[in-house]
């Protein structure tokens, strides 16, 4: 028995079952489900050496799985981010029955995070680059489902991602060659070079984010958010793990620096364009954006303690992506299509839905009382602190998430026809129970972070020789 | 043998991808991808054991098995509007050729970043399958030449990654990526045929 075995041979192989029962839907989303929360409490409460008793029996689990002479090496420091991967896999998988997916979404959903804690996993960590182009590939049957047409959204996604492989592979072949070069070696500019613009395609910034609002407009924003959310915070795991390996990576002065100005520019551009958008999927594909330039900035102040807000960032993220998209999803149930001009006065009608839109894009936005406001408030001081217009400029780009929702607000409450002015809740109780939680825990998150916050820090673990790491 | 064939294949090489880039029918490209992959084949194999090499000749040709037999079962795929301007063919003509010269120019800076045991046919043909499949995913929005650009533009990679290292789990990881891509290819094709006959 080994961990790559537990936690990512058996979710495959799952994957394979969850395909064979796809039409069976409850099944299908009751399994899937449990077995994804089981893998999540499995690595979150495993043994910290590696021995497991059962009654009489002890065995201890090996870290190691060999594969055609390379290792996929997990070892307890990786299992906390594991844990919340599947975590976020069950409550995605749960949310699933409640939609008319692809019949394929649970099987591939599993399969995808199977692949990327693999790509997180492997040793040499370059191959890491492939393993995450199969997930990408995997993934295009639930953006573009059977059926529906070839978006430019999904081709944009494919190119710009596939575009990343050669980048990072190349930087891989360089940095091996790094280690023995001197320090003024032009490798070592050429590397970086590589490097960022290979993580610039995968992590959608600026200039190569014009897939992510298309995608989210044109695909079920349940999906979209799933994908939104698994692949860039496996991505950023992978950036960190190059900074964490790479003693010249880490010295290289400019470094942080060069994280938070790409961070703070994400920030503002995702922010400004959000402020004058007109469909609601379209801006939860801006708020990844801004979402990913806030992990970013908090990498680039890791030395004003930015790596905690990083850690810390991730499950307030879910819980608000979540919830825009379940209510989103719903409320597509109902509407021709998600535009402003469509959901005009939808607040009379699916009060639930509304809300839970709205508190999910605030939640995002930081506003205080919300899961994200203790991370942001804490990000937005200490990018304040090493200099004050790096601040102002985040401020003007979170602005623009706040603008967006005044705008969604002011279109969901727009008095409807003078005969139909009375309120409803149109809502079934089975949609109102999964809202109703998501904003208590929103809630929890926001007013009580000290409940459960710093155990995510554990996510740091993984990098052994990264600086700053308090 | 195969370094003594370097600049003939660079020649084939560089005359498939501008084929490819300039023709918008699916049987000549499908044809020119596979006579693409043996230059690849003959590019690959001066740094790679013959065995190894052979790797990347068999996936690609099922690659192109795959794509034409999909094509093979779609009506009027290359009905477009812009198959039958003739300015259009100017227009990728002229990029391809404006992209072919660009290259040329920049092939010294780009050996430079590479160690110079590298032979220059697998830097010219790598950067050139790479420059040319970026032209293409820049000028269609069609899911056929979209993929078949991808598979070009990693395919240039490939050529150039050869050189650097020999790998058998990399190798095939590459082989799973691009039968992935041309898989995609597939599907996105299947999808466009339902809708034409829906």
């Amino acid at each position: 028995m080994s961990t790559p075995l537990i936690w990512i041979a058996l979710p495959l192989l799952f994957a394979l079952f969850l395909a064979l029962i796809q039409t069976k839907h409850v099944l299908s989303c009751t399994l899937g489900a449990l077995f994804a929360f089981s893998l999540a409490l499995l690595a979150a409460f495993f043994s910290e050496n590696l021995i497991v008793e059962l009654g009489p029996l002890t065995f201890e689990v090996n870290t190691n799985l060999n594969i055609l002479g390379r290792v996929l090496l997990i070892n307890t420091g990786n299992l906390p981010f594991i844990s919340l991967m599947y975590f976020f896999t069950g409550l995605w998988i749960i949310g699933s029955g409640w939609f008319k997916l692809s019949n394929w979404f649970r099987a591939i959903s599993f399969s995808v995070v199977a692949i990327l804690i693999a790509a997180l996993a492997v040793e040499p960590f370059l191959y890491a680059a492939l393993l995450i182009e199969l997930a990408v590939l995997l993934s295009i049957p639930l953006l573009s489902p059977y059926g529906e047409k070839v978006s430019t959204g999904v081709l944009r996604f494919l190119i710009f991602q596939t575009l990343a492989l050669p980048l990072i592979l190349l930087s891989g072949w360089m940095l091996s060659g790094i280690e023995t070069a001197p320090s003024g070696s032009p490798l070592i500019n050429q590397a970086t070079i590589f490097l960022i613009l290979g993580f610039a395609f995968w992590l959608a910034v600026f200039p190569f984010h014009t897939w992510v609002p298309m995608i989210s407009q044109t695909s079920h924003p349940w999906i979209v958010s799933f994908i939104l959310l698994i692949l860039p915070n496996t991505m950023l795991m992978f950036a960190l793990t190059f900074i964490d390996r790479y003693t010249w990576l880490r010295a290289i002065p400019e470094l942080y620096d060069v994280l938070r100005l790409i961070g703070t520019l994400t920030i503002v551009i995702g922010g400004v364009l959000v402020a004058f958008q007109r469909h609601l999927g379209r801006a939860l594909g801006y708020a990844a954006i801004i979402e990913t330039g806030f992990s970013l900035l908090a990498v680039g102040l890791s030395p004003q303690g930015g790596m905690n807000w990083f850690s810390m960032l991730i499950l307030p993220r879910a819980l608000a992506y979540w919830l825009w998209a379940f209510s989103l999803s719903e409320l597509k149930k109902h509407v021709d299509d998600l535009s402003l001009d469509s959901v005009s006065s939808a607040m009379h009608a699916f009060p639930f839905l509304c809300g839970g839109i709205l508190l999910g894009q605030l939640s995002i936005a930081g506003l205080p009382l919300l899961a994200s406001f203790p991370i942001k408030r804490m990000i937005w001081f200490s990018a304040a602190d090493p200099d004050l217009l790096n601040a102002l400029w985040i401020f003007i780009g979170s602005m623009g998430l706040f603008v967006f929702s005044l705008r969604t607000l002011i279109h969901f409450s727009t008095p409807p026809s003078e005969e139909n002015q009375c309120w409803k809740i149109n809502e079934s109780v089975s949609v109102i129970i999964p809202i109703t939680i998501a904003v208590i825990a929103i809630f929890i998150l926001g007013l009580l972070p000290q409940l459960l916050l710093p155990r995510l820090l554990s996510i740091l673990n993984a990098f052994e020789h990264f600086p700053y790491l308090k | 043998m195969f370094l003594k064939l370097g600049n003939l294949t660079f020649i084939l090489v560089l005359f498939t991808s501008f084929s490819i880039l300039l023709l918008r029918n699916w049987r000549i490209n499908v044809i020119t991808l596979a006579i693409q992959y043996l230059g690849i084949f003959f590019l690959v194999a001066i740094n790679w054991p013959l065995s190894m090499a052979v790797i990347k000749l068999v996936v690609g040709w099922m690659i192109c098995a795959v794509l034409g037999i999909t094509c093979m079962t779609i009506k009027n795929l290359d009905e477009t509007e812009d198959r039958k301007l003739l300015s259009s063919y100017f227009f990728r003509g002229f990029g391809g050729l404006l992209i072919i010269l660009i290259i040329f120019a920049l092939i010294p800076q780009v050996q430079s970043i590479f160690p110079p045991k590298i032979p220059q046919p697998i830097i010219k043909a790598s950067v050139m399958l790479i420059g040319i499949g970026l032209l293409q995913l820049g000028m269609t929005s069609k899911p056929f030449y979209v993929v078949i650009g991808l598979l070009t533009v990693l395919s240039g990679f490939e050529i150039l990654h050869s050189a650097l290292e020999i790998s058998s789990l990399l190798a095939g990881l590459l082989a799973g990526v691009n039968m992935g891509l041309a898989l995609v290819g597939v599907y996105f094709l299947s999808k466009e045929n339902n809708e034409v006959s829906t």
